[in-house]
Formats: C-alpha cells, structure tokens, sequence
C-alpha cells in the first residue's frame, strides 16, 4: 500500500499551494477589474501574507494538540473567529498601504464580506487538514511500531521454536561419552567434538537467513553421527540427496526436529533395527524433502494431527513463509513419512504479505 | 553375592554401569537388557536383586514394564528423564541416578541399596506396591495400557477399549480384539482414561462414549446402552445422569 509521507514538510507544502492559488487568484481577479499592476500585487501579496501568518500560528498550535472529540466544533468556531480577525486586519490595514485610490478604498469597503467568507474558509480548511494530518500521522506511527512489536515476537517465537532442542539428547550424548571416556577414549574425544560442533551449529543460528542445503545436511550428519553412537548398529541411515538440490535455500534447522521425531518414534516404537530415510528433490521452483521412519500402527494411536515437534515446523514454516500446506505427514504401510515443500522464489524480508 | 539386571537401550549407557559396577564385586551382573520386553522377561526368570532401569525405551516405557513385574526387585533408576517427573518415584525406588553420573554418585545408590537391603528384607514388599501403584498413575503414556496376556505383553490403546468391567481385584478391558485381564481397580482406570471419552455408567462399568449405538430405557429408571460391538450393558441411576450430559 503506498503512503503519503505525513510529514510537517508536506503539510507545509500542501498548504503552501494552496495559499499560492488563492494569490494568483486574488491578484488576477483585481487586474482584470482594471486596478493598476501594482495595487493588485500589493492586495493579494498582503492576503497571502496574512493567511501564511495565520496558517503558521494553526500549525503550531495542532503539531501538539489534538482537540478532543468533544470540543471539536468549538475549535472551528475558534479557527471563524480567528479568519475573522485576520479579514478584519487587512480590512483596516491595506487602505493605509494603498493610499489615494478610492476605486480600491470603495472595493475593499464592498468585498469585506467575500473577503471574510474566504478567510473564514481557508482557516477553516487548514484546521481540518492539520487535525486530520496529524492523526494520520499519529496512526502511521503506531501501526509502525506495531509491527516492529509483532516483528520481535515472531523473532522470539522463532527462537524458541528452534531451542526446542530436546535435553534428553544432550544429557544421553554426555551419558554415551562418559561411557566411552573409560573404554575408547579417542572415541569419546570425536564424540564431543561432535556434540560440540553440533551444539555451536545450533546456538549460532540466525534466524531469517536460509542456509543452503548442504550446510543443513551437515548439520544432520553430525546429529545423526552422534545417534548412531548411542544406538550402535540399530539404528541405519539413508540419505539421498539429488545433485541438484545442495544449493537449495532452507530455513536454518528445519530439518532437525523432523528428522529427531523419525528417529525418536522410528527407535521407541519398534524393537530392533531402524532404518531413517531422507530424501531431497528440486522441483517447481520447490526443494521437498522426505523422511520417512518405520512405526507400528498397533501401539502409537495414529498421531494426532501432526504431533509436538511436527507442529512447531508448521508453526515456523508460516511464520517465515505464510503458508500453513508446506508440511505434510502420512503414514502408509507402517511407515511414517514427512514431507516439506520449501518455495525456492521466496524474496527475503518480504513479509507484509 | 547380589544379582543385577541392567535394562536400558543404549548399549554405552549398560556398558557404564557394569564398569561402575566393578568397583563393588559383590554385585554380579546377569543380564544386560535392551528393551522393556527383554528387561521384563529377565526378572522373572532371574529374580535379581536389584534392577537398574531406563525410562525412556522402545515400545514400553520403563514404568509400564514395572507394571508388569509380579514381584519386583529393589530399582535403582538410571535415566536421563526429566528430574521432576521422576521425583514422584524417589521415595519408593532406591534411588535414582540422572544421566551422566559420576562413579561417587553410583557408588552412593549402590550403598543406600545395601543399607536397604541389610536393614528391613520385609519392609521393601510394601515399598515396590507402592512404586507399582505410583507407575500405574504415570502421566507419562495416558493413551495405552499395558497388558500382560499369559506371556505375551500387549499395548492397547485406549481408543480402542470399547468398555472395562469390574472382576473382583482385577478389571476386564473389552477390545475388538478380545477381552484382557488388568489387576488395577476401577478407580485407577476413572483416574486415568480421559473424562471426555469414557464415562463410569455403573459400579462396574466404565464406558468408551464412541462404542455407544443407543440409550434404552427398560423401565422406569432402568436403562441399558447398546454398543457397537452389541454388548448391552446396564446403567446406574447416577451413570445416567452422567451420561445425559455427555451426549447432550
């Protein structure tokens, strides 16, 4: 939506245009009257000057001042009153400017009613303007910091979703390399580099920025390495990503709470070996990705919706993207699989859609 | 000499036991389990004397196999599960270690296990009871109850129950699938399915809203509800009102 820049500078513009017409107007008006060059520029500048004294006093007066709902009618009788006064004073001062012509005197004498009226108008135009200018600048504002406000919460949100990272996997790493610190100590050694790695990987994140794929998938690499330890030879990987598709933009960390739920239900919902499968295509200007765990139908109650960790990746795929379809989950032949659909035209920082 | 089971399904948790464990020779390992199923199956064969057990395991959780243990053993728990939802258990297990843990701090369980064990033999009876009796009111998996059908283990979803009945201390859990026997009262069961599926209709019976076909009146203030499964099951004077509300 386009907006006018309401500022004090445009408001003086505007008026300024305004006056300018009604001087040219003034002036024209009298010079084809037959009034000499001179007393027609001398009336209609001294006019202009009057109503530019005037408007400078109303803009001072509401840059501040918003007149209450209630004392909104008073306030224009004000501003008639005030016209009145400034018709009046060019009433008694421009025949002491020009003097000697008593064609002009007999004029000003005859248009005193028009030139109030006037007067009165164009006060009373610049008081509603300056009201109504103010107040939109005033909304403006307001709008403009609240959309600063929502801008921070989503980034809070964003960040909470992300620190949903679950403690269990933290201590059970720690638990699996204090097993290995007595036994394989050069095996303990890779291990916390790679929670280390991991971790950091985690924490320095910054939301808003799509990382490639590449980076992602290395990312899961490590987190999958580190499980994989843990759960020694039950746990199997397939990871199958299309040459096409390393470049690929996702949001950083997507990947990672679907694929600990493939694990998580793939490993506690079924006895014995677990293989995860992972998947990723570039199609349509879309990078899906696929994962996809065994599960049995009999013992987990068909996962309401899309279950906890599943939903925060909703939650944060609208929230960068403004489409709640990207994430779909289906569950075939006891097998669970997850897919997401990451729009590749998306422009950064767009978000006033 | 004292038996130990180790039941937890990451090999490298089980491996840091057994080499704590080393220090103290008058444990003996017999087993190192890695699910619930194994887990289950080892105590009854050997009657250890003291199990150390995961929460967080495939298929059944660890509270769900204790469920299951006839007469369970002294149970130090080794997990890395949230400590609040453990606390619940700290007054009727030994102890309980939150993983990573030290040598000094296994060492402390082992000897408040043998100080138990020396000191009250008939007192631990009571203790397991109620340790069995806190697990049966786990918040942990609201959404299924173990069973133990002779010597098979089988996890029926509450969504599936079409109606429990009342047998003396035991409970009959009516499926599509059959009916299993529960050693847990009514009450326990009102306590744990969700309010806004299943309705106490009768002393004896709780009942699954969904298997409800239709509400007859026999006579005045007698009633029966028809299942979807045809079972016709009668209503008490309060299991009415009950459900008038529900089905409203």
């Amino acid at each position: 939506m386009p907006t006018i820049p309401y500022s004090q500078l445009t408001l003086k513009l505007i008026t300024g245009i305004f006056i300018y017409l009604l001087l040219q107007l003034n002036f024209f008006t009298l010079l084809q009257m037959g009034f000499p060059f001179i007393t027609s520029l001398t009336d209609s500048l001294f006019n202009a000057g009057l109503l530019i004294l005037g408007n400078s006093a109303i803009m001072h007066t509401f840059r501040y001042y918003q007149p209450p709902a209630g004392k909104f009618w008073i306030t224009l009788v004000l501003a008639a009153v005030f016209a009145f006064l400034l018709a009046l004073a060019a009433h008694l001062l421009l025949p002491v400017i020009i003097r000697g012509d008593l064609a002009y005197t007999t004029l000003l004498n005859r248009t005193f009613g028009i030139r109030t009226g006037f007067a009165i108008l164009m006060v009373g135009m610049m008081v509603v303007l300056n009201i109504l200018w103010n107040l939109l600048n005033r909304q403006g504002e307001a709008a403009e910091r609240a959309q600063e406000t929502l801008a921070l919460a989503r980034e809070a949100e964003l960040f909470k979703l992300r620190q949903q990272l679950q403690p269990h996997f933290l201590f059970n790493s720690l638990n699996s390399i204090n097993a290995l610190v007595g036994s394989q100590p050069k095996e303990a050694r890779k291990m916390i580099e790679q929670l280390s790695t991991f971790l950091r990987a985690t924490i320095n994140r910054k939301d808003g920025e799509l990382v490639p794929l590449a980076e992602e998938m290395e990312q899961i690499n490590r987190y999958l390495e580190i499980e994989k330890l843990r759960f020694g030879h039950r746990l199997q990987t397939e990871i199958h990503i299309n040459e096409n598709c390393t470049e690929a933009a996702l949001p950083p960390l997507l990947l990672q709470p679907i694929v600990e739920n493939a694990i998580k239900f793939g490993l506690y919902d079924t006895i014995g070996e677990v293989t995860i499968r992972l998947s990723s295509n570039c199609q349509n200007g879309f990078l899906t990705i696929e994962v996809t765990n065994p599960f049995d139908p009999g013992t987990s109650p068909a996962r309401r919706g899309t279950g906890f960790g599943l939903s925060a990746v909703q939650r944060r795929l609208y929230l960068i993207f403004g489409r709640q379809d990207l994430l779909r989950s289906e569950a075939l032949n006891n097998h669970f699989t997850t897919t997401i659909n990451i729009p590749q035209h998306y422009v950064q920082g767009n978000n006033n859609r | 000499m004292f038996r130990v089971i180790i039941i937890d399904d990451e090999p490298l948790a089980s491996q840091v036991i057994r080499e704590y464990l080393e220090a103290h020779p008058q444990f003996e390992v017999t087993q190192a389990c890695n699910d619930g199923f194994e887990g289950l199956k080892a105590i009854q064969q050997h009657h250890p004397d003291l199990v150390f057990l995961d929460i967080q395991m495939p298929k059944i959780n660890g509270f769900e196999m204790l469920e299951l243990v006839e007469d369970p053993p002294a149970i130090i728990f080794a997990t890395a599960f949230d400590e609040y939802a453990i606390r619940a258990f700290e007054h009727h297990a030994v102890d309980y270690l939150l993983k990573p843990f030290s040598q000094e701090r296994f060492d402390k369980a082992i000897h408040k296990f043998a100080q138990q064990h020396s000191a009250d033999n008939a007192g631990r009876g009571e203790k397991t009871k109620a340790l069995l009796e806190t697990a049966a009111q786990s918040p942990m998996q609201n959404d299924r109850i173990v069973i133990r059908d002779n010597n098979n283990i089988r996890i029926v979803l509450v969504d599936d129950i079409h109606y429990i009945e009342a047998a003396d201390d035991y409970a009959r859990i009516a499926t599509s699938n059959g009916i299993y026997l529960k050693n847990r009262t009514m009450q326990s069961f009102e306590q744990l399915l969700p309010a806004s599926g299943f309705i106490r209709i009768h002393r004896s019976y709780i009942v699954n809203i969904k298997e409800i076909t239709q509400l007859h009146q026999l006579e005045k203030e007698t009633y029966l509800v028809l299942l979807r499964s045809g079972k016709k099951l009668p209503v008490s004077r309060s299991g009415y009102s009950k459900l008038r509300v529900a089905l409203k």
